[in-house]
């Protein structure tokens, strides 16, 4: 359970990234072969999108990807960089938080409102709430991480 | 006072190491705050969850992950190897001629991959070690693996053309076509430098490859080789949207991994569809803060009162304009990835082209440019991290001998900035 846990953006990742290529792939053909295309495909590609990014961005998080300036921060004692990196980690908590209760918001606006989405007349909702699911586990990831960053005694 | 809070928080953030999307996201909620500072928060905050979801679902960005999920594939199917093998036998036994293919195998796998860091990371295994051993110094070796990689985000297809488009509203397919030639004058500018440093050094050559192993090493990469065609005749030839291209050229890449040459197996994919993810949404959550950040400066008017006073401060001068453009994001390239500059300066920089009757695939052409050399001079060129790493030199050595490559770097941006036609000669009418 934990180990499904640790991992969840990566199983969903994988997932969503399948999906979309082999839906986009298929319209292609789709096109050419059978001259139709299915009108779904582009709007569940794009919408699936929002959630491999954010998924992603999570996975990112964890690997400590996501890119920097980091000429100061590599100047200075190890102290001092670990105090900047903190505060980093704390905007990036705080930033994701946010995101993460206004996408809430949004998603239950969404569904009081019955939104249905622009082509398929679906319950805009269902892919409104990919933004606060994905942004719960980048604020998670983050989180972890400035905690394993307090927690590491000296950094070389 | 809403632009001193905008970049002055962001560049605080910067200095402190502190990731650029959180850089962006985060000074633009300090500026909205401020800016609605005595409305209620939910109104405030309400375009947040709305900026994020609209910019990382626009469907010409789905050209990213698949560029980039093709470009990791083809990568494990070890075409990088073939292609330095040919590269090998057509041009090994020339003095200097490992600097070329270093180059030439940059120009062909450019072709393949999107980003300029993953062509420096999958060919520089092999080629700076090949380059130190033919006689080049490690530092020289680096840069030029650094600099050859750049070519990535010219030649298409390219994640920054994508962007580009996708800010400017122009064709990606019709970017795509421009960028082939500044990127194959900027491998040339290259190799003149490669060849002419390479009088310093004793260097040892290749026996000359036969017809007959010739012939072998390009039918070894013949698979390869076909990916660019597919994906550049296809949109050229009115098959593909860019999109589409780029999920095609995903879909064959594992066809030729798993069926053709056999070197990617089922259960490595889970790995590579991870590593795709985690790429494209580095990306992505800067396109994502950087949106907001737009918006900021949009909602702020700061754009509008930066394009009209470039616009009376050129007065209808384009080679002014250009200088002004080429300046700001060279300096921008050494603090700030591809996207983010694109997303901070192509809004800034675009009505004021169009003022200038500038056409906007060549500008876009000269931006990109620019942003490639970006990835090449210090302290955040990220292509010469990953050199380095290779390489293990530390940052100040290979910024020294990444000098003379940049300066022809620099040369060829101002030939394509400057002559329309080496952007647009291909470009259909």
């Amino acid at each position: 359970m934990k180990r499904v846990l640790n991992n969840l953006e990566e199983y969903l990742c994988a997932a969503c990234l399948s999906v979309m290529t082999l839906l986009a792939f298929a319209n292609v053909v789709a096109r050419y072969v059978f001259s139709a295309s299915f009108s779904f495909s582009e709007e569940i590609t794009t919408y699936l999108f929002v959630l491999l990014s954010l998924m992603g961005a999570a996975i990112a998080a964890k690997r400590e990807a996501h890119l920097g300036f980091t000429l100061l921060t590599d100047l200075v004692p190890p102290a001092v960089r670990k105090v900047m990196k903190l505060i980093g980690y704390l905007f990036a908590i705080a930033f994701c938080a946010l995101l993460f209760y206004y996408g809430l918001l949004m998603t239950i606006s969404q569904f009081t409102r019955q939104q249905v989405t622009a082509g398929m007349q679906w319950p805009e909702w269902i892919f409104g709430s990919f933004v606060p699911f994905g942004s719960f586990f980048v604020t998670l990831r983050f989180i972890q991480l400035f905690i394993k960053t307090c927690k590491a005694k000296e950094e070389d | 006072m809403l632009v001193a809070v905008l970049f002055i928080s962001f560049a605080a953030l910067l200095l402190i190491g502190t990731p650029i999307a959180v850089c962006l996201g985060s000074s633009s909620l300090i500026t909205m705050l401020v800016q609605g500072a005595g409305k209620p928060l939910d109104a405030v905050m309400a375009a947040l969850p709305r900026i994020v979801s609209a910019s990382t679902s626009k469907f010409v960005l789905l050209a990213i992950p698949f560029f980039i999920l093709g470009g990791n594939i083809m990568e494990k199917t070890g075409i990088s190897k073939k292609l330095i093998d040919l590269a090998e036998a057509c041009v090994g036994h020339i003095k200097g001629g490992v600097a070329m293919v270093c180059v030439l195998v940059s120009c062909f796998f450019a072709a393949i991959s999107g980003s300029g860091p993953a062509t420096v990371a999958a060919l520089g295994l092999i080629m700076i070690p090949a380059m130190i051993k033919a006689g080049y110094n490690p530092a020289f070796s680096a840069a030029l693996m650094a600099t050859g990689g750049a070519i990535g985000v010219i030649i298409p297809p390219s994640i920054t053309f994508v962007v580009y488009g996708s800010i400017a509203d122009t064709s990606i397919g019709t970017l795509f076509i421009s960028g082939i030639l500044p990127g194959l004058l900027m491998g040339a500018a290259l190799i003149l430098v490669a060849l002419l440093m390479g009088r310093k050094y004793d260097l040892k050559t290749m026996p000359k490859a036969t017809g007959k192993e010739r012939w072998q090493a390009f039918k070894d990469a013949f698979w390869g080789l076909l990916m660019p065609v597919i994906i550049l005749g296809g949109i050229y030839g009115g098959i593909f949207t860019p999109t589409e291209a780029a999920a095609v050229s995903a879909v064959y890449g594992l066809v030729v991994g798993l069926f053709i040459y056999k070197t990617v197996k089922i259960k490595e994919l889970y790995r590579i569809l991870i590593d795709s993810a985690s790429t494209t949404a580095t990306v992505m959550f800067i396109t994502a803060a950087a949106s907001l950040f737009a918006y900021i400066l949009t909602r702020a008017r700061i754009d509008v009162a930066i394009s009209t006073s470039l616009i009376s401060f050129t007065e209808g001068n384009v080679i002014l304009f250009f200088l002004i453009v080429n300046i700001l994001l060279l300096i921008a390239g050494c603090f700030l990835d591809s996207t983010s500059a694109l997303y901070i300066f192509t809004p800034l920089f675009v009505p004021v082209a169009m003022a200038l009757g500038i056409d906007l695939v060549h500008f876009g052409t000269v931006m990109v440019v620019n942003l490639a050399i970006g990835l090449v001079t210090p302290p955040v060129g990220v292509n010469l991290y990953v050199a380095c790493g290779i390489a293990k030199i530390d940052l100040k050595t290979i910024s020294k001998a990444v000098i003379p490559l940049v300066v022809a770097a620099v040369i060829v941006l101002l030939l394509v900035t400057y002559i329309p036609a080496i952007s647009l000669a291909l470009v259909p009418s």
